[in-house]
């Protein structure tokens, strides 16, 4: 009797494993691809949950304004999603994600430097709204706030896209040179340019 | 003597903690005595943390609906779909039409003349002389035995080139009779797997 409850319990641990193991949110994104091509819509919809905040960003940042990031973005997840069977595994999904955002944005967008828009508190997202400094912190947050993004719609493409890459999105040089398909060296020197266009363009602006 | 300065690519890396260590250390020496490069990479440094300090945004809800709902329409495509355009043939029904007429003709034509070939190739069925082709004028002849039948064939392959006087020839026409009947003309003659073409005097 004993031994036959020990027997129940090791199985239905073992039942619990394995559907821990299907659970979509648990999943690592290697295995969300492969189940999507397996015919589980389902899995993109998780890997959209996961990358849609960060696919936003990059897309606003690189179009200027929040409705054409919008835009953007939305056709970016549905290229994913057509061509994700293209998706050998090579490099991490993120990355592959990345690299058709950034083709995307280089069609739509074309070379030139982009007006941009000044952000209102609700184009900032729910951050703003827990935000506890005074209101002349705030304001002078709000101030450096548009003339970064500002600054950074007058940068040339090539480098808006590394700084955008490494100080607005956290890649690492090696992930970015991955993106782009350039090497370490050209990201290198496309970061230190652009932060030091930034510098000239924040300075002539105080 | 003249200060070689660190460069821009040196002092962002640094600060992205992207250098090697060897790099690490010659820009840490540097930075110990070289205020201007110190200056250089505080403001660099002012740049990366403005750029940082940018708030998150919220991806709208519109972007969840809108994508949801195309999801919801469309289906991945397969390779066979996003590639049948580059196998479609980019012409026109009546051009599609010309070219099978003009290639069926072609085959037929070609059908034709595989058929003659053969005739002219024909093995012949002894290691000597089986069949024998006579050119009279433009007409050519193939004969077995006794009698010639006209082919419609023009031009024909020839191995040796021969005369009738030929010592080759003369021990043909001692084990096949019937040849010398044909001596002094043009006779294209199968010999074996070779086709012999004998002309001149006998």
């Amino acid at each position: 009797m004993a031994l036959a409850a020990l027997v129940n319990d090791a199985l239905h641990e073992g039942e619990q494993a394995i559907s821990a193991d299907l659970d979509m949110p648990n999943c690592t994104d290697r295995d969300l691809v492969l189940r999507f091509k397996y015919g589980e819509k389902e899995a993109f919809e998780e890997l959209f949950k996961r990358y849609k905040g960060m696919i936003f960003n990059l897309t606003t940042r690189m179009a200027g304004n929040p409705s054409r990031g919008e835009d953007l973005a939305q056709e970016v997840f549905l290229r994913a999603y057509r061509y994700l069977d293209r998706f050998r595994g090579k490099s991490s999904f993120k990355t592959w994600l990345y690299r058709v955002a950034i083709n995307h944005c280089r069609s739509q967008l074309g070379r030139r430097a982009l007006p941009m828009v000044e952000l209102d508190d609700e184009d900032r997202g729910v951050e703003v709204a827990d935000d506890r400094r005074g209101p002349e912190a705030l304001a002078e947050a709000h101030d450096l706030a548009n003339r970064v993004n500002q600054a950074l719609g007058e940068l040339p493409r090539k480098y808006r896209e590394a700084v955008v890459l490494r100080d607005l999105q956290g890649f690492t040089y090696q992930e970015i040179a991955t993106v782009l398909k350039v090497r370490i060296g050209t990201v290198r020197s496309r970061i230190a340019r652009g932060r030091s266009k930034l510098k000239t363009f924040l300075e002539g602006r105080e | 003597m003249t200060v070689q300065h660190l460069t821009d690519d040196l002092l962002s890396a640094f600060i992205d903690e992207e250098l090697i260590s060897q790099e690490r250390r010659k820009v840490d020496n540097h930075l110990k005595e070289c205020d201007r490069c110190q200056a250089q990479l505080k403001s660099l440094r002012r740049v990366s943390q403005s750029l940082r300090s940018l708030e998150s945004l919220a991806p709208p809800s519109t972007l969840d609906m809108v994508v949801q709902r195309h999801l919801s329409i469309e289906r991945p495509k397969r390779w066979s779909e996003r590639h049948a355009s580059r196998f479609r043939i980019p012409i026109s029904t009546p051009t599609l039409l010309l070219f099978t007429v003009v290639f069926g003709f072609a085959f037929l034509v070609f059908q034709v003349s595989q058929k003659v070939d053969e005739v002219e190739q024909r093995t012949p069925s002894s290691d000597l002389v089986m069949v024998v082709t006579q050119r009279v004028g433009e007409r050519v002849f193939m004969g077995e035995g006794d009698g010639f039948r006209e082919t419609v064939t023009q031009g024909e392959p020839v191995d040796r080139e021969v005369l009738w006087g030929d010592e080759d020839v003369r021990e043909l026409m001692e084990k096949e009779p019937d040849l010398k009947k044909l001596a002094g003309r043009e006779v294209i003659l199968a010999v074996g797997p070779e086709v012999w073409r004998i002309s001149g005097p006998e």
